[in-house]
């Protein structure tokens, strides 16, 4: 039903990819050890974050529920990879599961930016709602290309982290910044009047900053704290413009080699702490943002006729998703739950 | 700047009291008098911090019984608070606090909390933040003393880090380095704790100007402590080799540390299970006794490298040809690293 949303490219990359392995190595060679099902994670999440911790729980759960028949083993760090690595080696078995932001996500379908549909959220009960509604979609989509959603991740608000104060969308439009990963968005983004976006890794961020490549990054306080780049960026344009979103997958066959009545109980636990990531985000990214205040970050709240452009801004950014990047139906249903009661 | 050192007595020289630090100790809390109190707690102090002679601590770094070793710790580092309190601007016992703190938390709080991870995670996360502060109170020792040679650095360091480490030079590299390995140790076992996690870049400018000072400072610790340096503040799998190499150079090949520190942090990154295995192997077949003043750190090493050999299996897990290629150990110019 949602063939037409995967998206081909890397679809058809993995396929071939996954077709040549099989000759070589059988799949999943870790998945059935003794009799044990062992899922093997890659995880962007630094070892010691919330979120891997969070992980290392689910899997310390799962063991428990399972009496030790199911073994997550969490890689952090991105030992296995960037998100588009890890799906690549998920599609032919050396993974198992992986964790993924909105970016790594769009790898499968450009649709998922339903969940951050600009200026539509304007809370954590907004994208929930929104979440609700069109979450079943795109679980039917990755579960097309071999992909169990186990729970969905919030990583925070994105705000804009600029080296200047000015909060002028005139003036923000104008930097380069990070493109991140393969952001098939970055067409809409210059018809919005951005300039191209630097593709660079998550590691050769900071000496951009430094050099000058990037000059700006669009991005989750959070992340921002994780890699220190406030140390170039000394401004946080305050508009809360899109939730950044995430999700955790697993490899259908793999998780379909548990059994049902199982995998029942292990999904719920995954929901489970899921939740409890989600309930305490709030709170951690206020305090990396204060610790970065703490370290010279500035807040800058755009006075509200600066508001209301970057409102006109992102309302013509928001036409040129409906159909072209996500289905109409999606669209329109997230647009009705996202303004539910809310007179807007 | 001022800076005060306590008075040593003389005559009563951390030799002569070496042995006695016991006896020196009740001395000083039962004997009335404040200067006959002072001269035995300053005894005491560099006694327990080994300054003015060889090092006090050497009892422990010969030691081939790492559990004797991490039963005896405590005491001697409580004792070391106690002695503290009377003489708080002892440089040298601050240093030797702060380094006897972050070798227990390190090796006898830390890595058996690792042991635990896959069996009761919630008992090893415990395990991880006690070491972490740990790790805290060894950076408030080892800051004190930087605060006594530069007052208001540690703000400094918070603030403007790469500005404020060029004030500190090459005398001030024990407090430095030991100030910087705790603050960082702290940081990267709670990711969570965003006041210290914005504190990285506090690490990176004081590795940068220790290495500046003297890149060949304490046989090669600086570039030890490179080794293990995050992406986000710089780190990598090149670096970290290139820094092992020349740790391996200045240490003569007379440490294992960093062949297991090079097998955990590059070789499994880039799973290269073959190399993993050697250089583990050649740890393993290390003779210990050979270096006396390295026999606790190298026996602490063969241990943990026997686990990490125990986890093969589940640490390799990508498909052979997926390895990136490392310069085998025989490939290697150091031939000391091959003494066999």
């Amino acid at each position: 039903m949602a063939t037409f949303l995967v998206k081909p490219t890397l679809r058809g990359t993995l396929l071939a990819i996954s077709a040549l392995c099989l000759l070589l190595i059988s799949a999943n060679p870790a998945s059935a050890q003794r009799g044990r099902t062992v899922i093997r994670m890659g995880s962007l999440a630094p070892q010691n974050s919330p979120w891997h911790e969070s992980l290392m729980i689910m899997a310390e759960r799962w063991r428990e529920e399972s009496n030790g028949q199911v073994r997550l083993q969490v890689i952090p760090n991105a030992t296995a990879g960037e998100e588009a690595d890890v799906l690549q080696k998920m599609s032919f078995g050396q993974l198992h599961a992986g964790t993924f932001s909105l970016a790594g996500l769009q790898n499968l379908t450009d649709a998922v930016a339903v969940l951050a549909i600009p200026m539509l959220a304007e809370d954590q009960e907004d994208l929930h709602r929104i979440r609700d509604a069109v979450g079943p979609y795109l679980e039917e989509v990755f579960l097309e290309q071999g992909y169990v959603l186990l729970h969905w991740a919030d990583l925070g608000w994105m705000r804009f982290f600029t080296k200047d104060p000015n909060p002028d969308p005139d003036v923000v439009k104008g930097y380069r910044y990070v493109q991140w990963g393969d952001d098939s968005m970055s067409d809409l983004w210059r018809e919005a009047g951005f300039p191209p976006g630097v593709r660079m890794n998550m590691a050769d961020i900071t000496i951009g900053l430094e050099r000058g490549t990037v000059d700006a990054i669009n991005t989750a306080p959070l992340v921002v704290a994780g890699y220190m780049w406030f140390s170039a960026l000394k401004y946080m344009i305050d508009v809360r413009w899109a939730p950044l979103s995430g999700a955790t997958l697993v490899d259908r066959d793999t998780w379909e080699s548990i059994p049902e009545d199982l995998r029942v109980r292990l999904k719920g636990i995954a929901e489970e702490v899921g939740e409890e990531v989600q309930a305490k985000l709030l709170e951690w990214e206020a305090e990396a943002i204060d610790a970065m205040m703490g370290q010279g970050l500035e807040i800058i709240e755009p006075p509200p006729d600066i508001m209301e452009k970057w409102r006109v801004l992102f309302e013509q950014a928001r036409g040129m998703l409906r159909g072209r990047v996500i289905p109409e139906a999606w669209f329109d249903e997230a647009i009705r739950v996202g303004t539910q009661g809310k007179g807007r | 700047m001022i800076r005060q050192k306590p008075v040593v007595p003389s005559g009563a020289g951390r030799s002569q009291m070496a042995p006695f630090p016991l006896l020196a100790l009740l001395l000083a809390l039962t004997i009335s008098g404040c200067s006959i109190k002072g001269m035995a707690i300053n005894s005491v102090a560099n006694a327990l911090s080994g300054a003015g002679g060889d090092g006090g601590s050497n009892v422990y770094l010969t030691d081939d019984d790492p559990i004797l070793v991490g039963e005896a710790l405590p005491f001697s580092l409580k004792l070391m608070e106690t002695i503290l309190q009377e003489t708080p601007e002892h440089e040298e016992l601050l240093v030797a606090t702060a380094t006897g703190f972050v070798s227990y938390a390190e090796m006898w709080v830390l890595r058996p909390s690792r042991y635990l991870e896959d069996t009761d995670y919630l008992a090893s996360k415990a395990e991880r933040l006690r070491a972490k502060k740990l790790f805290l109170r060894a950076s408030g020792y080892a800051g004190r003393v930087l605060e006594l040679r530069y007052p208001g650095i540690v703000e400094r360091l918070r603030l403007s880090p790469h500005e404020a480490a060029q004030e500190l030079g090459a005398e001030d590299l024990d407090a430095l380095y030991w100030y910087g390995a705790a603050l960082g140790r702290a940081i990267s076992n709670d990711l969570g704790d965003a006041e210290l996690l914005v504190q990285g870049r506090t690490i990176q400018a004081l590795l940068e100007r220790a290495l500046e000072l003297d890149e060949s400072w304490n046989k090669g610790a600086l570039h030890e402590f490179r080794m293990g340096l995050p992406k986000q503040l710089g780190g990598s799998p090149e670096i970290a080799e290139a820094a092992y190499m020349r740790a391996m150079e200045l240490n003569e090949g007379t440490s294992v540390g960093p062949m297991v520190s090079l097998a955990e942090s590059v070789f499994v990154a880039n799973q290269d299970r073959e190399a993993f295995n050697q250089i583990l192997a050649r740890v393993l077949e290390f003779d210990a006794e050979q270096y006396p003043d390295n026999r606790l750190t190298n026996t602490l090493a063969q241990k943990h490298a026997e686990w990490l050999l125990s986890k093969v299996d589940e640490l390799f897990w990508s498909a052979p040809g997926d390895a990136k290629r490392h310069p085998q150990p025989k490939e290697m110019s150091t031939s000391w690293l091959l003494s066999s």
